[in-house]
C-alpha cells in the first residue's frame, strides 16, 4: 500500500448563502496515484478542491497532509504545504511571458531586481525535468490552451508541491492535447506525485486513474479501485438514474427565416480571426444547435448576434432587419432573447432582488410603467407569476439573487428572457453547472417554444447530449467555420460529431447542403 | 431558501447599532480620561444633550436638515459606484446664485414666502445639478477620476463663490465678506424663535420622500440601481448605462444644492461661508450608513447630526477639539463597512439553519 499523502475527513461545506455543497465527504490521495473525482455538474467537486487549496474555509471536518492535521488558510499556504491546483479557468496574466507567469511571486534574483536570465533557466530546467515542454519566452496570450495548462502545472511543480489538483483539465483540450496530457500525468504519477483528476468523461477516468471517488449532491456515493468499476456503474453512482434525458418532440416545421448570417467575420483585439466567412440561417419553429470544442468561435457568434461585441464585417439580419450598428437595446427590440454562458456577469446583478433581476429588460415597456414610475403592481404580479411558472425556489420576491442556488439563478434568467415574446432565442451553455431538474426544464422549454410559439432557437453547447437531444438541425463549428451540417440529428453519433469538432473531417458544401 | 435574507438584514442592523454604541462608549471614555469632565456629565452632554433644551435641539436640527438632502443625493451617486464628491463645493456655490436672484433682481421682492422658498430651491438645485455634471463628464467621457476632479473642484468652487459674492451682491457695510441679510420672505423661518429649527424640515421630509420614490419606484432609479449593481448586466439588458450614471450624478448634485439652500437660508441670516462646510462629505457617510438607501437616510442623518452636535458641545464645554467628531464617524463607518464583523456568528446561524433543514429532510425521508 502506497503512502498516504493527503486525507480529507468528514468534510462538510456550507456556503454563506446557506447552501450545503459538501456533506460529510471523506477523500484521500496516495503517493503515485491518479485519483479521479467524478460527479455531475454541481455535485460539489470544485467546492471540495477549493477547500483543499485554501480558497474556501471548511465548515466541518479535517484535512490531513502527510498524516498531520493541516489548516489551510489560503492558496499560498496550500502550496507551502504541498498542494497545487490547476483551475477550471486558469488565472494568468496574458501580457507576461511564460517564465514571468511561472515565477510570479517567487522571482529569483538579488533584492527587488528580477533576474530574467536565471528565471528562464529555472523554467526550462523544470520543463525538461517534468517533461512539460513550454517556450519560456513566449507570451501567455500567444499560447494555446494546452500550453497554458502546462504553464499552470509547472507553476505548481516548481514550488515543490506533492499533490496536484486538476479541475476538468480536458474540457478545454483537443483529443491530441488530452493524450499528451495523459502521458505527462502518468509520468508525474510514476515520479510519486499524487494527482487528483476531475472530469465528466468516464472513458478518460477509466484510462488514466487508479481510484475513483464519486460525488452526488455533495455526498460521496461510491469509491473504489478502477478495476472494480465500469462506466455504467460509475454513471449510476453519479446520477442515480438514466443519464440520458429523453425529450419527446414532434418533427420541426420550419417556416420563414428569423436569423440570417452572411459572410460574417470577427477578429478580436489581439488580432485572432475567430469567425471566418460564416454563413447560416435559422427559421421560425426550429432549434439550430451549434456543436464544437470550446473556443472555436461559437461564443463570439452569440455575442455578435446579440450585440455584445461588434462584428468585423459581414451581414446579420434578424426578422429581416440588418443589425449592423444597432445597440443591444435595439437588437433586443427586434425580438431577441439571450442567455449567456457567464450568468453571473451577463445574466444577473447578484446583490439585487429576484424582482429587480427578472424585470430588468421590461422597465420601458408600456404595460410595466406609469409615466416615469414603474407599475409596481403589474411588476409584482409578473414576478410572482414567473416564480410560480418556473418553480423558482426563493423565500420572497425581494430576496437577493445571490442567495439562490445556481439552478434557481438560471431560472430567474430564463423567466426573464423567455417571457417577453421573443422570436429568436440565443442560448450559450444554458445548463452548464446546473442541477438535473433545471436542465430538463430549460431543454423542454426550448423545444416547446419552437413548436408552440414559432420561435427560432440558436443553441450553443459543448454538452453533446444536450445538443443531440434538443436540436432539430445541427452545425459543427471548427476554427470559426462550419465544418458540418446534420439535418437529421437522430442519426448523428458522438463519434461522427467528434471528428468534425476536431477538424479531422470537414464536409464539402454539397454534403452540407442549404445552411439557411 | 431558508430565511437567510432575514438573518443577513438582522446582522446588518445589529452591526450598525453596535457601531453607534461603541463609537459613543469610546468617545465618552476619551472625554472623561483627557478632560476633567465626570462620567455623568459626559454621558449627559453626549447622548441626551440635544434633548435638554430647545436651543440645543435646534442645533441638532440645524445639522440634521442639510444632511437629509446631502445624504439622499449621495445615495444615488454611491449606488452606482461613483465617488463624485462635488456636493461639498455645491453647498458653497449654489446659494450664491440664489443670493444673486434675491438681491440682484426684483423678482422675489413681493412674492409670498413659499413661492420664494421654491425659487431658492430651484436655483440651488439647478446649479447643483449642472456643477455635478463636470466631474461626471470627466469620468464618463474622458475617463478621469471623478473623485480627484470633484475634490479639486471643491476648492475652486469655494474661491469662486467668494469671488462671485464679492463682485455681485456682497454687503459692503460688513467687515467680513457676506451677503446682505436675508429678507423675511426669502428664507426658511424659525419654528422656535432663536433656534436653528426651521421650516426647512418640511422640505427635508419632502426631499427624502422624493428621493425614495425616485430610487425605488421610478424607472430611472431602477436603472441606476441595476447599473450600480452590475454594469455589464445592465447593458446586456439594453440599459444605457452612461446615461444612468449621468442622471445619478445630476440627482446627487441637485440634492447637494438643496442642502446648501436650506443651510444658508435656514441657519444663517446672511450668506457667511468662508470655508467648505463638510455637509457634502458628511453626506457620503450618511449614505454609507444608510446602505445607499434614501429611506434610511432620516435615521443615519440623525446619527451623524448627533455626533456633530455632541462634538460642538464638547468643544465648548470640555475643550476637546472638534475633529473628535471625525474619529467617532470613522468608528461608525468602520462597523458599517466591516461586513465580516460578527460574520462568524452570522455564518453559524445560517449553517445551523441548513443543518437543521437537512436533518428534517432526512427524518422526512425516513418516515
Ligand atoms: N460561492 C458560492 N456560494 C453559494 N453556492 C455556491 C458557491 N459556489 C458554488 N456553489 C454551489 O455549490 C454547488 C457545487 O458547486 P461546485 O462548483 O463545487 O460543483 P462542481 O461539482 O464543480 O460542478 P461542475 O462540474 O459544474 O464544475 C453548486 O450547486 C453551486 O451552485
Ligand atoms: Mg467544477
Amino acid at each position: 500500500m502506497a503512502k498516504q499523502l493527503l486525507k480529507m475527513e468528514g468534510i462538510t461545506k456550507i456556503y454563506d448563502n446557506g447552501f450545503m455543497a459538501n456533506e460529510d465527504v471523506t477523500f484521500e490521495v496516495a503517493e503515485g496515484e491518479i485519483h479521479a473525482l467524478i460527479g455531475e455538474n454541481g455535485a460539489g467537486k470544485t467546492t471540495l478542491m477549493k477547500m483543499l487549496f485554501g480558497l474556501e474555509p471548511v465548515t466541518h471536518g479535517k484535512i490531513y497532509i502527510d498524516g498531520e492535521e493541516a489548516h489551510i488558510s489560503n492558496p499560498l499556504d496550500a502550496i507551502a504545504k504541498g498542494v497545487g491546483m490547476v483551475h477550471q479557468h486558469f488565472m494568468q496574466v496574458p501580457n507576461l511571458t511564460v517564465t514571468e507567469n511561472i515565477v510570479l511571486g517567487m522571482e529569483p534574483g538579488a533584492g527587488q531586481l528580477f533576474d530574467t536570465k536565471k528565471a528562464v533557466e529555472m523554467v526550462s530546467e523544470a520543463s525538461k525535468k517534468f517533461n512539460l515542454d513550454v517556450d519560456p519566452n513566449a507570451l501567455i496570450r500567444d499560447c494555446s490552451v494546452g500550453q497554458r495548462q502546462k504553464v499552470e502545472l509547472l507553476k505548481s511543480l516548481i514550488r515543490g508541491v506533492k499533490v496536484l489538483i486538476l479541475d476538468e483539465p480536458t474540457a478545454v483540450l483537443t483529443p491530441q492535447e488530452t493524450k499528451q496530457l495523459f502521458v505527462q500525468l502518468k509520468a508525474l504519477r510514476d515520479m510519486g506525485y499524487g494527482i487528483i483528476f476531475i472530469s465528466h468523461k468516464l472513458e478518460e477516468v477509466m484510462e488514466l486513474c487508479s481510484r475513483v471517488t464519486v460525488l452526488r449532491h455533495g455526498k460521496v456515493t461510491g469509491r473504489g479501485n478502477i478495476e472494480d468499476l465500469d462506466p455504467v456503474k460509475m454513471s449510476n453512482l453519479m446520477v442515480g438514474r438514466d443519464v440520458i434525458m429523453k425529450i419527446d418532440k414532434e418533427p420541426a416545421q420550419p417556416t420563414e427565416p428569423v436569423l440570417q448570417v452572411r459572410n460574417l467575420n470577427y477578429m478580436d483585439d489581439i488580432g485572432r480571426r475567430l469567425i471566418k466567412d460564416l454563413s447560416f440561417g435559422i427559421r421560425a419553429g426550429e432549434v439550430l444547435g451549434i456543436a464544437g470544442v470550446e473556443g472555436n468561435g461559437q461564443g463570439e457568434l452569440t455575442e455578435i448576434i446579440t450585440g455584445l461585441i461588434t462584428r468585423t464585417d459581414g451581414e446579420i439580419y434578424i426578422n429581416g432587419t440588418e443589425t449592423n450598428g444597432m445597440t443591444i437595446r435595439q437588437i433586443r427590440d427586434l425580438g431577441v432573447a439571450h442567455i449567456s454562458e457567464d450568468r453571473m456577469t451577463y445574466g444577473i446583478a447578484a446583490d439585487l432582488s429576484v424582482r429587480d433581476n427578472m424585470t430588468a429588460i421590461y422597465l420601458d415597456r408600456a404595460d410595466f410603467k406609469h409615466g416615469p414610475l414603474m407599475n409596481i403592481k403589474k411588476i409584482n404580479e409578473f414576478v410572482d407569476q414567473g416564480i410560480k411558472d418556473f418553480e423558482i425556489a426563493c423565500d420572497f420576491r425581494n430576496e437577493p439573487v445571490r442567495l439562490l442556488s445556481g439552478g434557481n439563478i438560471q431560472k430567474v434568467i430564463v423567466a426573464r428572457e423567455f417571457s417577453f415574446g421573443a422570436n429568436l432565442i440565443v442560448v450559450n451553455q444554458p445548463t452548464r453547472g446546473i442541477d438535473v431538474g433545471t436542465t430538463d426544464l430549460i431543454r423542454r422549454l426550448l423545444v416547446k417554444y419552437t413548436r408552440e410559439n414559432n420561435v427560432a432557437v440558436l443553441l450553443v453547447s459543448s454538452d453533446l447530449n444536450e445538443i443531440l437531444e434538443v436540436s432539430d438541425r445541427l452545425l459543427v463549428m471548427h476554427e470559426g467555420r462550419v465544418a458540418a451540417q446534420f439535418t437529421d440529428v437522430s442519426k448523428v453519433t458522438d463519434m461522427q460529431l467528434g471528428e468534425y469538432m476536431l477538424g479531422v473531417r470537414t464536409m464539402t458544401a454539397e454534403e452540407m447542403g442549404d445552411l439557411q | 431558501m431558508r430565511k437567510v435574507a432575514r438573518v443577513e438584514t438582522a446582522f446588518e442592523v445589529f452591526r450598525i447599532v453596535v457601531g453607534i454604541i461603541l463609537a459613543y462608549i469610546i468617545a465618552i471614555l476619551i472625554t472623561i480620561s483627557v478632560t476633567d469632565t465626570s462620567l455623568q456629565v459626559a454621558i449627559r452632554n453626549f447622548m441626551f444633550g440635544p434633548f435638554t433644551s430647545k436651543r440645543r435641539f435646534g442645533q441638532l436640527m440645524g445639522k440634521y436638515i442639510p444632511y437629509l438632502f446631502s445624504g439622499c443625493g449621495m445615495c444615488f451617486i454611491y449606488a452606482c459606484n461613483r465617488f463624485n464628491l462635488i456636493g461639498e463645493g455645491i453647498v458653497n456655490m449654489s446659494p450664491i446664485f440664489a443670493c444673486m436672484v434675491m438681491f440682484g433682481t426684483p423678482l422675489m421682492t413681493n412674492l409670498p414666502i413659499v413661492v420664494n422658498q421654491i425659487i431658492m430651491l430651484a436655483v440651488c438645485g439647478i446649479t447643483g445639478g449642472l456643477l455635478a455634471l463636470v466631474p461626471a463628464f470627466a469620468r464618463e467621457k474622458l475617463g478621469a477620476s471623478e473623485m480627484v476632479v470633484s475634490i479639486v473642484m471643491n476648492n475652486l468652487l469655494l474661491y469662486l463663490s467668494q469671488y462671485f459674492l464679492k463682485v455681485s451682491v456682497a454687503d459692503r457695510t460688513m467687515s467680513q465678506l457676506a451677503s446682505p441679510i436675508h429678507p423675511a420672505n426669502m428664507r426658511f423661518t424659525r419654528i422656535w424663535p432663536n433656534t436653528n429649527f426651521t421650516t426647512a424640515i418640511f422640505y427635508g421630509i419632502l426631499g427624502v420622500i422624493l428621493a425614495s420614490i425616485i430610487f425605488f419606484y421610478s424607472r430611472e432609479g431602477q436603472k441606476i440601481r441595476l447599473v450600480g449593481a452590475n454594469r455589464t448586466f445592465a447593458e446586456c439588458c439594453g440599459i444605457n448605462s452612461t446615461r444612468s450614471l449621468y442622471i445619478a450624478q445630476i440627482i446627487g448634485g441637485v440634492f447637494a444644492g438643496w442642502a446648501g439652500c436650506v443651510d444658508t437660508f435656514g441657519l444663517y441670516d446672511r450668506y457667511l461661508y468662508i470655508a467648505l462646510t463638510n455637509i457634502g462629505m458628511d453626506g457620503l457617510i450618511v449614505a454609507v450608513i444608510a446602505k445607499k438607501q434614501p429611506i434610511f437616510v432620516p435615521l443615519s442623518a440623525f446619527v451623524m447630526a448627533m455626533i456633530r452636535t455632541a462634538a460642538v458641545t464638547l468643544n465648548t464645554s470640555a475643550d476637546l477639539p472638534i475633529e473628535f467628531a471625525t474619529m467617532m464617524q470613522a468608528i461608525l463607518v468602520l462597523f458599517v463597512a466591516a461586513e465580516n464583523f460578527m460574520g462568524g456568528w452570522k455564518n453559524k446561524i445560517i449553517f445551523g439553519m441548513t443543518e437543521k433543514q437537512k436533518a428534517a429532510e432526512k427524518e422526512g425521508a425516513a418516515a
